[in-house]
């Protein structure tokens, strides 16, 4: 009954035979059948690799953020859209996915420059990707990818002014500071130039080391505060006043 | 810049085979999509991962001009097409490796989008999934070959035109793997 299956060619002749009782094909068999039971490829996930394949013409795949947009995925899927992608437009779920995968990436990106650039990139694929479904006619999806594009420029614009706020900020906090700085040392020197005037002769040697000592240690706080003119610049300006 | 072939893919003549053309693509999806996400399932154990697999897979399609891997005897494109998914399936592995998902993914299985009833469903799942541990014990290469053959559907020539192999490696290393996985099946009982 059971042929020799030694023979590697008589093993592929048995497997195209449905009535093979051969164990071998048998296993082959239920691999077909469990294989069978996986569901059929959502449609969106062409769209998603179209909008991948945009997102990044030539670099290798973000496989570094695979987790995050596994993730991100989930929450999406998980939030009922499979019900909304049977009765919405079809480019729903997807600019949901990429919504999300985009907002995230934007978020693990150290540095605002950084931030702004890829929010910008991401606008221009999504303008891209806007004129290629224009031009194939999938008008309602292109208008999906302008308000994306949109979305992102004016997220983009949101983080620019915000570094812009920040820089000026910085500038103005060591302005008033070196300006502070400057009365102080206006005051000191003449306070110490009175303090000449009174004790000329005299024994003036003890205030003035100490006056000198005080000066100098004056400025170099001074300029310690100028240097790392960052976040706790109000705190050392209470600790002068 | 007057050259033509150095046009921008949008505006890529659709018979350049260079950039499969959008409708192109389309059709691969629409006959090859299901297949693939089987075997990317089956590779990679859950289908959140095997969903971004198929995602990934077709847009290095997109992106990527088509590799001339001469004669395929049978469906060239179906070849080149499991021939990325390949590639994509094996850097997720090794990306899981370093980075293991929690639990949870994993459970998100083929539960969703299904009119089957529960029954059926668990009878369905434990069979399924017996057959997919099996597999998951054997070599990878092994693995590899079985899952081309019997959960693409790939002839020995396609899927030897995937793994760069002659199909008559294919042929014998499949029953090599076959071999294998009735041992896997003998120890867990799991034989019919």
């Amino acid at each position: 009954m059971t042929p020799d299956f030694d023979d590697v060619a008589g093993f592929e002749r048995e497997l195209a035979n449905p009535e093979s009782t051969d164990p071998r094909v048998l296993a082959a068999r239920r691999i077909e059948a469990a294989a069978a039971t996986v569901p059929p490829v959502r449609h969106s996930l062409l769209a998603e690799a179209r909008i991948r394949a945009e997102a990044s013409p030539v670099a290798r795949p973000h496989l570094r953020h695979r987790g995050l947009v596994a993730a991100a995925v989930m929450l999406v899927a998980s939030t009922g859209v499979a019900a909304a992608a049977s009765s919405a437009q079809p480019g729903d779920t997807l600019w949901g996915v990429r919504r999300v995968g985009q907002v995230v990436r934007v978020a693990v990106t150290p540095g605002e420059d950084a931030k702004a650039r890829l929010l910008l990139d991401q606008a221009e694929g999504a303008l891209k990707t806007a004129k290629t479904l224009e031009e194939r006619g999938r008008v309602d999806e292109a208008r999906l990818a302008v308000n994306l594009a949109d979305e992102r420029l004016e997220h983009a614009r949101e983080v620019t002014s915000r570094a812009r706020e920040r820089q000026r900020e910085r500038l103005e906090e060591r302005t008033e500071r070196l300006e502070r700085d400057s009365r102080d040392q206006e005051k000191s020197v003449d306070d110490r130039d009175d303090s000449d005037d009174r004790d000329d002769g005299g024994d003036g040697d003890e205030p003035r080391s100490e006056d000198s000592g005080k000066g100098s240690s004056d400025s170099g706080s001074s300029g310690k505060d100028s240097s790392d003119s960052g976040n706790s610049g109000e705190g050392s300006d209470s600790d002068d006043d | 810049m007057t050259d033509q072939r150095h046009t921008s893919r949008d505006e890529a003549d659709p018979t350049d085979f260079a950039a499969p053309a959008a409708d192109q693509v389309e059709l691969l999806f629409r006959s090859h999509g299901d297949v693939i996400l089987r075997y990317c399932l089956f590779e990679l154990g859950n289908l959140v991962d095997a969903e971004d697999a198929v995602s990934e897979t077709f847009a290095r399609l997109i992106r990527s001009p088509r590799r001339d891997n001469g004669a395929v005897e049978g469906d060239a494109d179906r070849a080149w097409l499991f021939g990325i998914a390949r590639n994509v399936i094996r850097e997720q592995r090794r990306y899981r490796k370093r980075h293991p998902t929690h639990e949870i993914e994993r459970l998100e299985d083929a539960t969703d989008r299904t009119d089957l009833t529960p029954d059926d469903l668990v009878v369905q799942a434990s069979e399924s999934v017996a057959v997919r541990e099996a597999l998951q014990a054997l070599k990878p290469d092994q693995r590899e070959v079985l899952l081309l053959r019997f959960v693409a559907g790939l002839t020995s020539e396609e899927a030897g035109a995937a793994l760069g192999k002659r199909a008559g490696a294919v042929r014998v290393q499949q029953m090599r793997a076959i071999e294998a996985l009735r041992t896997q099946f003998l120890a867990r009982g799991a034989e019919r």
